[in-house]
């Protein structure tokens, strides 16, 4: 399945499609991701963000399209559910993961567990949602990976949690060189977290790339209420208040314009939102 | 650096892994097999005087041998095979478990690798309780309990190990297919009792094609099936011995007397008697046909759960 | 040392704003020729953004001749960012001064002003994107 695919990417997807009976999860999904980057995947609900992620991990088979990893890739996975056997403490969780794997950090994944206050001798059953997490990540940081897959790892934790999750997985990753695909819905935590952007929407890959390239190419013009913003440029999307037109337009440089209308830049926010509300008109239309 | 590399996740490792999540049904499960095994010990001792003799648990408790197996089969079915994987859905454990740096095939064949190896002790230990039950009862009774193609028959330890190979597989392969645990155990408690009882009735007798005896009408009527054989069948023969079906329009029934019943039977065509038996000295050979049909079982279903673990359709 | 802090609410990307943190430190004097800068690491660990993202802002300053990077060594501050002539400060200021007055005149307020500001600030960095 993972046969040559030619690019220089850390992983290269091409034509990834998996259905489920009749509905379809993941559709001609193709896009290159070079190693070594923090990806966000982004999508609403039902969008075919933890298909892709299981798909990658190798533990689901496509039905259609492929993918290729590095010769040498390790992978790990932490999917949604941050699955640990109940009856394990943590500790026998982290002698789990370093009889399953080849390589094996146990001196890491200890730190992360004593950095989140995750007691070691609890059995996992009793631990809270938020410190299960945290055993599912130190089993995944532990094993050192090349290619670390996260599905909401975000989810369970508290607003603290969550950023300093975020801090000491960015600290973990850019120790190793390894490269991150994580999916969220929490778009405004993103900034400066994730440099590349996999936007899925019913289980079609809307953008992909690098995030400031991404957000570079668009501006948001805002200004009294117009039916065109007075710039050149595609419009990718709009929005009309009492008083007031907001324009997301694509295009290669800041445009001029005069009072009363401003440019403001894109925000990862606006821009995932504009998209996100394309596909929906598109999909009533 | 702290960070440890090995070349290979050994047999070590996926043992190690099965024992720790297997630790507490494992240890359940000896003790509760070491228990009735025990238990059969002590009231193999506890004789009755009014039953002349015999041992108590055979007559009171309407104790076969036999049974003890067939449940033992069953519950390792049920208990171990069922929720290997089926469990590991349920909980989404196997997104973790398969997810390492092993194949979900591998880390099954721990699994299945200590599970089994245990079961196979478990089954010896049974077969050694229901050994001593028979030689027991043969001894107490001067041989009139011995009954070898039902009594005897599955006293056999490959067979008892067989047996419960064929419940671990068919349990697991069960919870592969269905991926919840209540279903999976239902499956494989049914499907156990099933297939045991399905060989028992209509595979057991016909292992080998049985001998074939004939005996035309005489004064005497001869007993043609010999003791300890196993009876497979018996009826009207013609001339060469060939099976012949009473026909309800030749009005046999009706005639007066042994003598016109016969007459009647003979102007039909009727010829004799024929039987059909399993000899004793097949016992043996018996024994290990049916061993290795469940082996074979065992296997395919084995084949089917790892088909079904491996980079699944759906997780 | 500079501490680093990621404004997520702002549509400037993360790397501009911590190019534009090191150009302060330069300026207001916290970081001197020969300084070293926290590594990649330290950044990440203190400020949770992305290692790619400060090496990116890092190579933008090391583009523009403010920093250089020693193999092996770290990152380290070339140039200092010279405060500016007082005498073209003062002419700035002035006119400054005098756009603030029409600004007023034309019924602006203060939250006005930094609005404007903010969005012709925002406009120049993003011509800055390369």
């Amino acid at each position: 399945m993972t046969t040559a695919v030619v690019g220089t990417a850390g992983i290269a997807v091409r034509g990834l499609g998996k259905r489920y009976g009749k509905s379809v999860a993941l559709e001609d999904c193709t896009f290159d991701l070079p190693e070594g980057r923090v990806a966000a995947l982004v999508g609403a609900n039902g969008a075919g963000k933890t298909t892709l992620l299981t798909v990658l991990s190798g533990l689901l088979r496509p039905d259609a399209g492929e993918f290729a990893l590095r010769p040498d890739e390790r992978v790990a996975f932490v999917s949604q559910e941050k699955p640990v056997y109940k009856h394990f403490t943590p500790k026998e969780m982290l002698r789990l993961g370093a009889r399953l794997n080849l390589v094996w950090d146990q001196a890491r994944a200890e730190a992360w567990l004593k950095r989140f206050d995750v007691p070691l001798d609890r059995r996992c059953g009793k631990l809270s949602g938020g410190q299960r997490t945290q055993v599912a990540l130190a089993v995944a940081i532990g094993s050192r990976p090349t290619l670390l897959l996260l599905d909401e790892p975000l989810a369970d934790l508290d607003p603290l949690a969550r950023t300093e999750v975020t801090r000491e997985l960015l600290a973990e990753v850019a120790d190793s060189g390894t490269t991150v695909v994580l999916s969220t819905h929490i778009v405004t935590e993103l900034a400066g977290v994730a440099d590349h952007l996999l936007l899925l929407a019913h289980g079609k890959l809307l953008a992909g790339g690098d995030l400031d390239e991404l957000l570079a190419a668009h501006v948001m013009v805002v200004g009294p209420r117009a039916d065109e913003p007075p710039v050149e440029g595609e419009v990718l999307w709009d929005r009309h208040l009492d008083g007031q037109s907001l324009f997301l337009v694509k295009t290669p440089s800041t445009p001029a314009v005069s009072a009363p209308w401003v440019v403001r830049p894109v925000t990862l926010e606006d821009y995932v939102l504009a998209q996100l509300s394309i596909t929906r008109k598109g999909d009533s239309a | 650096m702290t960070t440890v590399v090995k070349p290979r996740v050994g047999w070590g490792d996926l043992l190690w892994v099965a024992w720790r999540t297997h630790r507490t049904a494992i240890l359940a499960m000896t003790g509760l097999t070491a228990a009735v095994v025990a238990g059969v010990f002590v009231l193999m001792g506890m004789t009755d005087t009014e039953l002349g003799g015999l041992p108590a648990i055979y007559f009171r408790l309407f104790w076969q041998p036999q049974d003890t197996n067939l449940l033992f089969g069953a519950v390792i079915a049920v208990f171990w095979g069922a929720p290997l994987v089926a469990r590991e859905h349920e909980a989404r454990t196997n997104l973790l478990a398969w997810g390492q740096d092993v194949p979900a095939t591998r880390w099954l064949a721990g699994q299945v690798v200590l599970l089994g190896a245990v079961a196979t002790c478990l089954a010896a230990m049974v077969w050694m309780s229901e050994q001593y039950m028979v030689d027991t009862m043969r001894e107490l009774s001067e041989g009139r309990t011995f009954t070898p193609f039902t009594t005897w028959y599955e006293v056999a330890p490959h067979l008892q190990i067989g047996y419960a190979l064929f419940g671990l597989a068919l349990g697991l392969a069960a919870g592969v297919l269905v991926r919840r645990t209540l279903p999976a155990m239902g499956i494989a408690l049914v499907g156990f009792g099933v297939v045991r009882v399905a060989v028992i009735e209509w595979a057991r007798p016909y292992l080998r094609p049985p001998v074939h005896t004939f005996e035309a009408w005489n004064a005497d009527y001869k007993n043609q099936v010999p003791d300890y054989a196993m009876y497979v069948g018996s009826g009207y023969a013609d001339a060469n011995g060939v099976r012949i079906d009473y026909q309800g329009s030749w009005g046999c029934g009706d005639r007066v007397g042994s003598a016109g019943q016969l007459d009647c039977l003979k102007a039909n065509g009727v010829a004799g008697h024929f039987a059909e038996f399993q000899p004793l000295e097949r016992l043996g050979l018996f024994q290990w046909i049916e061993t290795g049909i469940f082996v074979v079982l065992a296997a395919a279903l084995l084949a089917l759960a790892w088909a079904g673990v491996k980079r699944a359709r759906r997780v | 040392m500079v501490e680093f802090r990621i404004d997520k609410a702002s549509g400037l990307p993360a790397y501009l704003q911590l190019a534009r943190q090191v150009r302060e430190a330069l300026r207001l004097g916290w970081l001197k020729p020969g300084d070293r800068l926290p590594t990649v690491r330290d950044v990440v660990a203190s400020s949770g953004v992305n290692a790619n993202t400060v090496l990116k802002a890092y190579r933008e300053l090391e583009r523009a001749g403010l920093l250089e990077a020693r193999q092996g060594s770290g990152t380290f501050v070339k140039a200092a960012l010279g405060s500016v002539d007082p005498e073209v400060m003062e002419r700035v200021r002035g006119k400054l001064v005098d756009w603030v007055g029409e600004a007023r005149g034309a019924g602006l307020e203060n939250e006005d002003i930094d609005a404007l500001v903010g969005s012709v600030l925002a406009e120049g960095e993003r011509n800055e994107v390369p």
